[in-house]
């Protein structure tokens, strides 16, 4: 770009505000450089949010602590490895039982990678979902930022684009680096006894899963945050929703089929986490052996194979178009009181 | 030439009207939009940036429609809000760098922008700080600085002294005269307080309740026509009071040594008439010029 002639102010009191600046040419002069087109302009917008968040040291702290499930994976596949949890046949599968080993064909680390996904997004995930989310448009309430976006050439639609891509960028990241780590631990050590053969779509089926959390709990958080004014009451509300519901789901599943868990598996996956839990499980086609009871019933051996897919994927979808409609519907250049 | 046209515009906020069948054209330049608060100088401007759905008429900026076009209206114009706004946890030159890629601006150019504006709006080295900690002054430089970095061709600027002590607003309003007389941006001033529109307007629009009460050009709109002159005498002298009401003139107000005289409407030179008054009672004028109302009375008559 060819720089403009410097201009001189019409008369020297004009500009008193500069009397004391350390530049040079100070000159105010218009743009004559390229613009960019709109079609990327959201991503301005998530590059901006992701910013924010990567300075925070909580998030950092919070993401290295929601890895341990993929060391507790490691270390089960490691015991594994040196047969320790293996038994002649014949005998229960301790490993199957527990829920940390599964040696059927074709699921041996897909069971793995599932159980450290989804380990790692029902609790640990969490604070990393609402340090990245919670503020994102939440903050923006509150500092009256929303005139400032909808001042420039940026659609709500492309706003609420770039906060969701924000959000699901850094919490993709966050659970695809640990998976990729056992995933190549698993190349690694286990290459010579099958692992491409056996399990040859697993990396593409680990992308996809790992991507379903992320878009969801983005599309969730924007949806909560766009209705608070501050990132605290944001996370609150949704932590308690989360939990509440999960719960809830929880302990109906456990009355209503108490003694035959294996059924009711709407009712099982009807929480946030649920939902995700059915769609990856369907993704890494795994089928679930667990253990659960009480003193009174004794020991139930549970199998819990994956949802239907159309209904958990359904209400995946309705969950986040309902939370970005929500945003949408709260994301307004201006405050109009109506009466 | 007009930059921003409401046809026949009405707003409505459920059942309060905020702006009703107003009609009026903005011109080049710098336009002061004046109006008591309620008279609905913000929703003119929100319905000019496509914020607002009229109810009736229609907002053209700068040849495009405000409802339909709003994207490319937001491309080529700025606003500085009034209420207080930042973009949250970022440096002064962050936000600005920030708003410049909103509007398409690349990032090492907008970075480049995000200095020269904010250097141009006097934050000198605070543009380094967090904008949450700036003092009010500082924050409206910033706001304007947001609003001005994209080579904005119309700025709207909403109370822009809001809150500013008497130097910062000086400062800002020395900006913007700046801007609209030299750098050749046209420039909406909403405000209710009339000293700086007349500091930095050459027009006015005077909003009443939704509509339009008055406008025009300043210096049309105080003029009080060639009727009424300011004349200062050397000393006060009741003979020059008589020979003007014997001449079929009159006093309207005189303090001390100062009259403003109406002139008969018979009378071709106001000049004349007034020296041959001086002379008949012995008065020795020292000064004569054509009678000015003040902004306040203009404002006051258009909103009674």
């Amino acid at each position: 770009m060819t720089p403009a002639p410097h201009k001189e102010p019409a008369h020297p009191q004009a500009r008193p505000a500069m009397a004391e600046a350390h530049i040079e040419d100070l000159s105010y002069r218009p743009y004559e450089g390229p613009y960019r087109t709109r079609l990327l302009r959201w991503w301005v917008i998530a590059g901006a949010w992701m910013r924010v968040v990567r300075r925070q040291p909580a998030f950092w702290a919070c993401v290295a602590i929601s890895m341990w499930p993929y060391a507790r994976a490691i270390f089960f596949l490691y015991l594994d490895s040196n047969g320790m949890l293996r038994r002649p046949p014949g005998t229960p599968d301790v490993g199957l039982m527990l829920g940390i080993a599964d040696h059927t064909p074709g699921q041996q680390f897909a069971f793995q990678l599932y159980g450290a996904l989804t380990s790692q997004w029902f609790l640990w995930m969490l604070p990393v979902a609402l340090i990245a989310g919670a503020g994102s448009i939440a903050l923006d309430n509150r500092a009256g930022a929303l005139m400032l976006y909808l001042s420039k050439p940026v659609s709500k639609a492309e706003y609420l684009l770039g906060k969701w891509a924000g959000i699901f960028v850094l919490l993709a990241g966050a659970t695809l680096a640990p998976q990729f780590f056992l995933y190549g631990y698993c190349a690694l050590s286990y290459s010579g006894e099958g692992f491409f053969r056996n399990e040859p779509l697993l990396v593409v089926r680990m992308v996809a899963a790992s991507l379903v959390p992320a878009a969801v709990h983005a599309a969730l958080l924007i949806g909560f945050s766009a209705w608070s004014r501050t990132s605290r009451m944001a996370g609150a509300v949704y932590a308690g929703f989360y939990f509440v519901v999960s719960i809830a789901a929880q302990m109906v599943w456990r009355l209503l089929y108490h003694g035959h868990l294996g059924q009711g598996d709407l009712v099982r996956h009807l929480h946030v986490h649920g939902i995700i839990e059915g769609v990856v499980q369907n993704i890494f086609g795994v089928t679930i052996h667990t253990i659960t009871g009480n003193r009174r019933m004794g020991i139930e051996y549970v199998t819990l194979p994956p949802p239907s897919l159309g209904i958990v994927g359904g209400l995946c979808l309705f969950l986040m178009v309902a939370a970005i409609i929500a945003a949408r519907y709260r994301v307004q250049a201006v405050e109009v009181l109506r009466g | 030439m007009s930059v921003a046209t409401l046809s026949h515009i009405t707003v409505r906020y459920g059942r309060r009207v905020a702006l009703s069948d107003l009609d009026v054209e903005i011109p080049e330049g710098s336009v002061g939009l004046l109006g008591p608060n309620g008279a609905g100088k913000t929703t003119a401007i929100k319905a000019l940036m496509g914020f607002v759905k009229p109810a009736s008429g229609s907002a053209h900026v700068l040849g495009m429609d405000a409802t339909r076009q709003a994207m490319h209206i937001r491309a080529q114009t700025g606003l500085m809000p009034e209420a207080d706004c930042a973009f949250p946890m970022m440096t002064a030159v962050a936000m600005v760098a920030y708003a410049a890629e909103l509007a398409g601006i690349p990032p090492a150019q907008a970075l480049r922008r995000a200095h020269e504006t904010l250097e141009y709006c006097g934050l000198g080295e605070a543009r380094y700080r967090m904008v949450d900690g700036f003092s009010t002054g500082m924050k409206q430089r910033v706001k304007l600085a947001q609003a001005l970095v994209h080579s904005p061709k119309l700025l709207f600027l909403d109370e822009p002294t809001n809150g500013l002590d008497p130097a910062g607003r000086d400062a800002m309003l020395r900006l913007i005269r700046d801007l609209s007389h030299d750098m050749g941006i046209n420039v909406v001033l909403s405000t209710h307080l009339l000293p700086d529109v007349e500091r930095t307007c050459d027009r006015v629009i005077v909003l009443r309740a939704g509509k339009l009460a008055a406008e025009g050009a300043l210096s049309e709109l105080k003029a009080l026509g060639r009727a009424y002159v300011d004349v200062e005498l050397r000393m006060p002298d009741d003979g020059f009071e008589a020979q003007v009401l014997r001449r079929g003139g009159a006093i309207v107000s005189h303090l001390g040594s100062h009259y403003r005289v109406r002139i008969p409407t018979d009378v071709e030179d106001a000049a004349l008439f007034v020296f041959g008054c001086a002379e008949e009672s012995g008065a020795q004028v020292r000064g004569l010029r054509p009678a000015a109302r003040s902004l306040e009375d203009v404002f006051v008559e258009a909103i009674e």
